[in-house]
């Protein structure tokens, strides 16, 4: 089953994207050239280049990032509560309909 | 010695056959871009994204964007061992560089997030401050070579700071990376003294910092338990040999390279003065387009790339300054475009060995080359002084003369480490 994530870009512009359970948001970001995802270490949890905020809704329903990416996401330059490295994320079912707003620099 | 530039419907054969990653054929404006511009398209005519050179004892070359984004991705058919080829004259492995999986992740997760953006932001003050203090030395005489007395000065001095290391041994740094990465090749003999220099200075900083420790990356390194176990004495002399290379050779050359062009190229500059934030894409753009690296691997599992058949063991060269052109990945690819969208260029590599210090070279040059044009906004290339064009594995303009109206020093104090500089600077 398909499932469709809302990607709003740093100039506010909404892609939707249909992705797959079990891939990572950020490889339904890269497939789809969403602008502001950069992921050069290519999902490795080392260069902060996937940020994204979770919209609230969808952010309690994620399994909780682990202490690597916490301590990652703290060096980024705008974190908030809701942060989180897109490519630390996996799809699943239900988060049909997710909005996710990436972060506007991830350098 | 310049080789001539091959003609574009030469058969790609024979532009891989004599490639030499160390000695690029330079055209017309003194760099190495209208060969490349030629390889590529004599590569691209023959559908020929990968060949054989016959230079250095043989290697693979690799040019099309796809084939060479693949390999730089690839760490189970392709080993770190051969990134710089041949090596550089170092004495103990180059840490993360050369290193493979368990180790090389092992070693990264150390100094990683001292690398992430809000550390490196935090650095931009004193980077500010160098450039101010640089330039305060040669804004009243109204010319200066700035690919000595900026490029070079100020990734050597953040390199310092960042280790603890005083600013002002700044023009050493920069005088032992050239002794590993050039003159290794060119002058051995002037080479080795300082080679056994660099490491009799890294040894006692090691121990100094073993005993009392600061608040630097070296010393965190240094006292870093991993498995429970410390680094080695070999594994922290590879780790600040690769910290000094990395932290300065790319940035000096991406720099020193950025700063020649803005000298001729008036509308880009002029452009850059009025919109300063659009010097965040712009270095994107500098870095594709003036790509300063190829990199290297060797060969782990026997592969098959773009028809040809690696075998284990083989050295591969991926030429990231053609890559970087190829118009099946960037459209209009031969076009400075300031604000390119999209910009997947691969000149900070990618996957697991991505460049540790990718935020820190583009908050650098960004500070640089915004900080400089505010208060030389206009200025021309010196055509009677000497420019330069380092060959080697890192290539760049490192050798800038301009002219421009004189300004007035802002400062009255200045670091020790710009004067070391300015000194070092006006050598012959």
């Amino acid at each position: 089953m398909g499932i469709t994530i809302v990607f709003i870009d740093p100039t506010g512009k909404e892609h939707t994207v249909e992705a797959v359970a079990g891939e990572s948001l950020m490889q339904a970001a890269t497939a789809a050239q969403i602008p502001g995802i950069e992921a050069s270490c290519g999902g490795n949890c080392i260069c902060a280049t996937c940020h994204c905020h979770i919209d609230e809704r969808w952010f309690a329903k994620l399994r909780a990032a682990d202490t690597l990416e916490q301590d990652t996401l703290a060096c980024t330059n705008e974190p908030q509560p809701t942060s989180r490295l897109s490519c630390q994320v996996p799809l699943t079912d239900a988060l049909n309909g997710m909005i996710v707003r990436v972060a506007a620099s991830q350098h | 010695m310049n080789a001539p530039v091959p003609r574009p419907v030469a058969d790609a054969e024979s532009f891989y056959a004599n490639y030499d990653h160390l000695d690029t054929p330079l055209g017309p404006d003194g760099t190495p871009f209208a060969y490349y511009e030629a390889f590529r398209d004599a590569a691209l005519a023959a559908d020929r994204p990968v060949g054989w050179s016959e230079r250095h004892g043989g290697f693979w070359v690799v040019t099309s964007f796809a084939d060479c984004e693949r390999i730089d991705r690839d760490a189970e058919n392709f080993s770190n061992d051969g990134i710089i080829f041949p090596k550089y004259a170092v004495t103990e492995p180059l840490m993360l560089a050369e290193q493979d999986e368990p180790e090389h992740m092992r070693a990264r997760r150390l100094v990683n997030l001292s690398f992430m953006p809000r550390n490196v932001t935090a650095l931009g003050d004193a980077i500010h401050t160098a450039v101010h203090e640089l330039m305060d030395g040669f804004i009243e005489s109204g010319r200066a070579d700035v690919g000595r007395i900026l490029a070079d000065p100020v990734p050597s001095i953040l390199t310092a700071v960042m280790l603890g290391f005083p600013p002002e041994d700044g023009p050493m740094f920069d005088s032992w990376t050239t002794a590993l990465t050039h003159e290794f090749i060119t002058d051995r003999a002037s080479a080795i003294p300082k080679i056994e220099q660099m490491y009799a200075y890294f040894e006692r900083n090691i121990a100094r910092r073993q005993k009392d420790p600061g608040d630097d990356i070296l010393s965190q390194v240094i006292n870093s338990v991993v498995d429970g176990e410390r680094l080695s004495q070999k594994e922290l002399l590879g780790f600040s040999t690769v910290l000094l290379i990395g932290g300065i050779e790319n940035s000096a050359k991406l720099i020193g390279t950025a700063l020649w062009r803005l000298g001729w190229d008036v509308e880009l500059r002029r452009r850059l003065v009025r919109s300063p934030e659009k010097m965040n894409t712009a270095v994107d753009e500098f870095l594709r387009y003036y790509t300063p690296a190829p990199i290297g691997r060797t060969v782990k599992r026997e592969v098959t790339i773009g028809g040809c058949t690696m075998k284990p063991g083989q050295q591969v060269m991926i030429v990231l300054p053609i890559a970087n052109r190829d118009p099946r990945a960037f459209p209009h690819p031969d076009v400075f475009i300031l604000d390119r969208a999209r910009n997947t260029h691969l000149a900070l590599g990618t996957g697991l060995h991505v460049c540790l210090g990718q935020h820190l070279i583009r908050m650098e040059a960004r500070v640089v080359l915004n900080e400089f044009l505010a208060r030389i906004p206009e200025y021309s290339i010196d055509m009677e002084a000497p420019r330069y064009w380092t060959k080697g594995q890192v290539q760049g303009m490192s050798r800038v003369p301009i002219r421009f109206p004189p300004g007035k020093a802002r400062l009255s104090t200045r670091g020790a480490g710009v004067d070391a500089w300015l000194r070092h600077a006006a050598r012959p």
